[in-house]
């Protein structure tokens, strides 16, 4: 089977600082890999990276079959291939970040009607759907600021998968949440994996990580210090600085 | 729980509101008293200034007369102000858009146009389109005149309102949008701008209420709004000061009429957005 990402020697910098000191790594279809990391280690960076919200400087990366523009002017075909890699991939964020001012519906279907000139009728049914799969359908004429974090968070993942991705991105999806409402999300998550959906997680819900992810990639300074199955990085981690850094977040 | 606990506690809280109840009483009454007091100032002020107009000699049956003649002008005043305020928010629109564009053309336009506009009086824009373009061949009639230089100069400083409000949209809206795969264009038009617009219609309401008053300066060429038909009465009769109060009360009046839709249409406005971020938590 091939890889559905590709990544190799991934650099990226904010002004001089290398946020991003070569990453190169790959991740086969239907895979969940979670991305764990001290803050300002760059884990949210690779994943803005891998969908173009930020611009990476120097490395190759392909996404599904799509190159990843690094270092290209942004003409009309460099433009429409960043929209193809986005539409393969869906992102879900820290702050949720719907759109206020439509209700949970419109909020749902407004990438494929908009996106995707997708009928509104086909784009409302499958909207539903999705909003009953993420069971948040009893709400679906609300407006986002009626809803709690939680519920905010299913509506954005809901949201996401209309576009029909093939890979799901995952910007620590619970840290902006009440305790009590983690597990709801988290079990979205879990279903969505158990449906095959190809994930990566950044997050340090090391439970889900545990008992969903197929390998945990521990980023340090810009690199990857360790990429190892959950037990093995839990249990008995190669290097030292994982241990230490599990040790403070367990 | 017993019952005498339960109606201890009824009875501690009908104390409470009892408590509650007199104090918003209280308060009321001391609003009353406020507006009460506002409203005699007034009047008090109102009635001072006749008198000082009454040092004037006031011919009142002529202002009588001509009333009617100026007060038609009100319709041109207010139909002119509408067509260059729609026409200042189609200029700061794209003003804005300039403003915060990356790409230099669209940039330096609007930071030019500003510049210029803000770095020029009204009334040489006003005289420079109606007066100086003809000598370019273009002849552009007194009232689209009017309202294309009122337009062009409100548009400017109106940019930053919608600036502004562009802005106020959260960065996390627009990368969500972008992650749908939305084009520049279809964010802006779908997410930034219903929002930005919305908080926008107040301050914009406000710039109406100025243009009003500005829209007086269009008299120079020759349109017939309320100033114009006011000067024009007085200097053939030479009776300045009536037909002036005449304006100048007309003008007051459309204020304080438009000024009171405002406030209405702000305090609805945010209700609005009480409402919307009550109600989750």
């Amino acid at each position: 089977m091939e890889p559905i990402i590709i990544i190799k020697d991934l650099k990226k910098y904010f002004q001089h600082l290398l946020v991003l000191d070569g990453i190169t790594t790959n991740i086969m279809p239907g895979e969940v890999v979670v991305i764990i990391g001290r803050s300002g280690s760059g884990k949210s960076t690779l994943l803005r990276c891998l969908n173009v919200l930020e611009e990476s400087q120097s490395g190759y990366a392909l996404i599904d079959g799509i190159e990843l523009p690094i270092g290209q002017k942004r003409t009309r075909e460099v433009r429409k291939r960043i929209i193809e890699i986005r539409t393969h991939m869906g992102m879900v964020f820290q702050e949720f970040n719907l759109f206020p001012h439509r209700t949970i519906i419109d909020n749902v279907i407004e990438g494929p009607v908009i996106v995707k000139k997708e009928d509104r009728k086909t784009a409302i049914a499958r909207g539903e759907e999705l909003l009953s799969w993420v069971d948040m359908i009893e709400k679906k004429d609300y407006y986002p600021d009626q809803l709690s974090g939680g519920q905010k968070q299913r509506v954005a993942i809901a949201r996401a998968l209309a576009m029909e991705p093939k890979i799901m991105l995952f910007d620590e999806p619970t840290s902006a949440l009440d305790p009590e409402l983690i597990g709801e999300v988290l079990n979205v998550m879990k279903r969505l994996a158990e449906e095959g959906m190809t994930m990566l997680v950044v997050t340090h819900e090391m439970g889900f990580a545990r008992e969903v992810a197929d390998r945990i990639i521990f980023l340090g300074e810009g690199g990857i210090i360790e990429d190892n199955p959950p037990e093995k990085i839990m249990e008995n981690p190669d290097h030292e600085d994982t241990r230490l850094f599990l040790n403070h977040i367990l | 729980m017993t019952t005498t606990d339960d109606a201890q506690a009824k009875a501690a809280d009908l104390g409470v509101t009892e408590t509650k109840l007199k104090h918003i009483e209280e308060a009321r009454k001391a609003k009353k008293r406020f507006v009460m007091w506002v409203a005699l100032v007034w009047v008090g002020i109102f009635a001072l200034l006749l008198l000082v107009f009454n040092q004037f000699n006031l011919d009142f049956k002529f202002m009588l007369k001509y009333l009617p003649f100026i007060m038609k002008g009100v319709g041109t005043t207010i139909y002119i102000s509408i067509f260059s305020i729609a026409f200042a928010c189609l200029l700061a629109l794209f003003g804005a858009l300039g403003r915060l564009s990356k790409n230099p053309i669209f940039y330096g336009a609007a930071t030019f146009y500003i510049s210029v506009i803000r770095g020029t009086p009204l009334i040489v824009q006003i005289f420079v389109i109606y007066l100086g373009l003809p000598q370019m061949g273009i002849v552009i009639s007194a009232v689209p005149a009017g309202i294309i230089a009122l337009g062009v100069n409100y548009g400017a400083y109106m940019t930053e309102i919608f600036r502004a409000g562009i802005q106020s949209i959260g960065r996390g809206q627009i990368e969500a949008a972008h992650s749908l795969g939305m084009t520049y264009a279809q964010m802006m038009k779908r997410v930034v701008l219903p929002q930005a617009l919305r908080l926008t219609i107040p301050p914009t309401g406000n710039e109406f209420i100025a243009m009003l008053k500005d829209s007086s300066l269009v008299n120079f060429l020759g349109v017939w709004e309320l100033f114009f038909r006011a000067i024009k009465v007085g200097r053939q009769n030479f009776r300045n000061m009536e037909t002036l109060i005449i304006a100048g009360l007309f003008y007051w009046l459309v204020t304080i009429i438009f000024q009171y839709f405002q406030s209405r249409l702000e305090k609805r406005m945010a209700k609005g957005t009480q409402k919307a971020s009550g109600m989750g938590h």
